[in-house]
């Protein structure tokens, strides 16, 4: 954008004057504009700080500052009308206004901008004093192409609105010294620093107070959607929930990948040791010890041998001996079994026996019953016969078990065995007594000659270590080494394969939830999805609000010493200027020593404030014109050339210098020439006390 | 509206397009809210619920999670 007019009407010098000014041209950016000291180059300036920003604008007008810093309202606009007696000008009718018209146009077809047309007066009553109330200011804001419905064009006559808008379209009123720059009074512009407010304008222009605002917007939307339905803060938790797993899941994800690389690594590396093992082993095999250790492990070794030895030994011994038993025992385990077969009938008879005899008295008692008188059929018999008789019983019923079976034992060999189950069991002990001995045999046997073995490798190995050579000595520290790290590994492969797995398991649990989580959300009203969408966006420009507060003060820290550094004097190249909250500027030189800038030459703040305004304008990107009075005063040469040449290639649209003759002398005229659109000449008439412009003229020098 | 130059200063966009991927949101939505907000500056009221739903709704139309 760039000011495209300039209207005055009683103001200070000035009765009815107009800049118009031509829309800049990329190669040339400048106005001149030239006026002898006390001939409208401060009106100038004021008429802008107070057309754009009255009583905003006074606080930064030479001899108003502190006046208009009060915080009560009436006083302030108590000091705004007398303020106002001062830049009225004197002789005006008491019916006139005192008017500030000012227009900002696109400075190229296309920009986003619209022109905007800011018009405010001030009121004055009989004897030109002050209109009392709101009667005495008015402001207007016009932008191009808003309209009404019934076609007039669209005011923002509001004050505060308007205040608001114009701000929002140009600049902070804050900001107004560091582009409507009065080189007379960089003091000021450095001690603005130190107070803050240009800090925060600065942020302002970056977009920070934008985000905070638009924070505050969304939270207000997220109560009241939230109004509308109760299951918000449901959604919101849900997406906090959410948004906890993800980040979990998202640094699980990345430990677990580092875990995974450290096994691999360890793999490779244990691999590699592996590899170096072997071959090592290879080695020793090769030079006569295919293992071994230090001869103590060895004579350790051996006796370990021997003590194994010995008990196989013995214990085969004693298998032996139990074996000779048990050798003797199968040689007669058939007469055993024979025997067993007999006691058995033996066994058989005598329960006939001893069932006949028990029952002989009875049966002969039937046969020959007592008292024989009364039996019918023995009764007559003689006793003689009838003893006979009885004799003749008695041998049938022995003839029942008598003569035993000729097969049976005469008597019980294997006494303690008795019964057919005790003798069953009998037979089966034989019979595995048979088959096992070999086996049992064999083993014992096996295991004497491993242990025979045993002892004479170690013996081996013990005569190979005593006259073991050094390098086999080395190869086999190594392989001690070896050993311990392929362990080691093995210990550390196992803990990161834990680890690892219990991260997977982590994130298969969050992953399990998430789910849910995504379920349920996807079921949720609209409103509730736009609170919660709302809400995560409120997240991020909270966050980065924080974060540019820092990025802009160093960004402007940077562009502030880049522009500073080209125009200062030499001594100051390779120095920073330092913006810290708080405190004012400070010039931090390259040996250490911090100089503060309030306290430097008239030059050097004259210096900083140029270059902070041109910072500004670079950093916020902002295209607004710049408009500097006096900007090198009566410098030395070479910094007028500096300055100068720095203005003149500063990449803006619009840059509006206001000089006396005594400043841009024709040398340094010449210097920035090919960069300048357009001259205007302010002249004062001391006829008529006024001044007036003259478009198209400037200072004519002498050559 | 021009975009203010948080939205174009190489360091901030970093920064941005980092909390946009944590939130889930893309830099499109915090632009047009910012624009709403701009051309609503200075307003006395705030009437803009439905816009903001909008451009939300503008959001979830473009498919990002």
């Amino acid at each position: 954008m760039y000011l495209s007019r300039l209207h005055l009407r009683n103001w200070r010098v000035y009765s009815e004057a107009t800049f118009d000014f031509n829309r800049p041209t990329k190669k040339r950016p400048i106005t001149l504009i030239g006026a002898m000291n006390g001939h409208g180059k401060t009106s100038f300036l004021m008429a802008l700080y107070l057309g754009l920003f009255g009583k905003y604008g006074l606080r930064h007008c030479e001899g108003f500052r502190h006046k208009a810093n009060d915080s009560k309202k009436d006083s302030a606009l108590e000091t705004m009308r007398g303020a106002m007696t001062q830049f009225r000008r004197i002789g005006a009718s008491s019916e006139e206004p005192t008017e500030v018209e000012l227009v900002f146009s696109p400075a190229w077809q296309g920009e986003d901008f619209r022109e905007l047309r800011v018009l405010r007066r001030w009121y004055f009553g009989p004897g030109n004093k002050p209109k009392q109330g709101d009667s005495f200011e008015t402001l207007e804001i016009h932008v191009a192409d808003d309209r009404y419905p019934d076609g007039r064009p669209l005011a923002f006559d509001d004050m505060e609105d308007a205040h608001q808008k114009l701000e929002r379209r140009l600049f902070p009123a804050h900001l107004t010294p560091a582009f409507l720059f009065d080189g007379e009074q960089a003091a000021e512009l450095i001690e603005s620093m130190g107070d803050g407010g240009l800090r925060k304008a600065v942020e302002v222009m970056f977009g920070t107070t934008l985000l905070q605002e638009t924070v505050d917007r969304l939270q207000a939307f997220i109560t009241r959607t939230s109004q509308k339905g109760s299951s918000k803060r449901k959604a919101t938790e849900l997406e906090e929930e959410r948004d906890i797993l993800e980040r979990e899941n998202a640094e699980s994800n990345r430990v677990r990948g580092k875990l995974q690389q450290q096994r691999e690594e360890l793999t490779a590396n244990m691999d590699d040791r592996v590899r170096q093992r072997e071959e090592i082993k290879r080695q020793l095999a090769a030079s006569g010890g295919v293992s071994g250790g230090s001869p103590e492990a060895l004579q350790a070794l051996v006796e370990h041998a021997e003590h194994e030895f010995s008990i196989k030994r013995r214990s085969l011994a004693e298998n032996l001996s139990s074996a000779g038993l048990a050798l003797a025992a199968s040689r007669f385990s058939d007469v055993i079994l024979l025997q067993l077969d007999k006691e058995h009938l033996r066994e058989e008879w005598e329960k006939v026996r001893d069932a006949t005899l028990t029952r002989k008295d009875a049966v002969l008692d039937i046969a020959m019953p007592e008292p024989p008188e009364r039996d019918p059929l023995t009764g007559n018999l003689s006793s003689i016969v009838r003893d006979q008789l009885k004799q003749r019983f008695i041998l049938a019923i022995d003839a029942i078990y008598n003569p035993p079976d000729p097969q049976m034992a005469k008597n019980y060999m294997l006494g303690h065995v008795k019964g057919d189950e005790a003798r069953e069991r009998l037979r089966e002990h034989i019979a595995n007594a048979n088959n096992g001995l070999a086996a049992d045999l064999k083993r014992y046997a096996r295991e004497y000659r491993d242990a025979a073995s045993a002892l004479e490798d170690a013996n081996d190995r013990l005569s190979l270590a005593k006259n073991r050579p050094s390098e086999q000595s080395r190869l086999l520290a190594e392989l001690e080494t070896l050993n311990q790290e392929v362990q080691s590994a093995e210990r550390r492969h196992g803990e990161l394969t834990s680890q690892i797995n219990a991260t997977k398991s982590e994130m298969e649990k969050r992953n399990k939830r998430l789910g849910e989580i995504r379920e349920k959300l996807k079921d949720m009203g609209p409103d509730q999805m736009r609170a919660a969408i709302a809400d995560r966006t409120r997240k991020i420009f909270e966050t980065f609000a924080d974060r540019l507060r820092e990025t802009s003060a160093k960004r402007l820290e940077d562009v502030v010493t880049e522009i500073f550094t080209s125009i200062a004097d030499r001594k100051f190249r390779d120095s920073r200027v330092r913006l810290e909250p708080g405190q004012p500027p400070m010039l931090q030189l390259a040996n250490g020593t911090e100089l503060h800038l309030s306290g430097g030459s008239g030059f050097e703040r004259r210096t900083f404030s140029i270059a902070f305004c041109l910072a500004l304008a670079r950093i916020t990107g902002r295209r607004i014109p710049l408009v500097i009075d006096t900007p090198v005063g009566n410098a030395a040469s070479d910094y007028r050339h500096r300055t100068l040449g720095v203005l003149a290639e500063f990449d803006t649209d619009q840059i509006i210098i206001l000089t006396h003759d005594e400043e841009v002398r024709l040398p340094f005229l010449e210097a920035i020439e090919g960069r300048v659109g357009q001259k205007f000449l302010i002249e004062f008439d001391h006829g008529k006390n006024l001044s007036e412009v003259q478009p198209n003229k400037f200072f004519t020098f002498a050559q | 509206m021009n975009l203010p130059p948080c939205f174009t200063d190489p360091e901030a966009k970093r920064v941005l397009r980092q909390l946009c991927t944590e939130q889930q949101i893309d830099v499109e939505l915090l632009q047009d809210l910012c624009a709403l907000m701009h051309e609503n500056t200075g307003k006395a009221r705030i009437e803009d619920d439905d816009q903001i739903a909008m451009t939300i709704d503008r959001f979830l139309e473009r498919g990002v999670k």
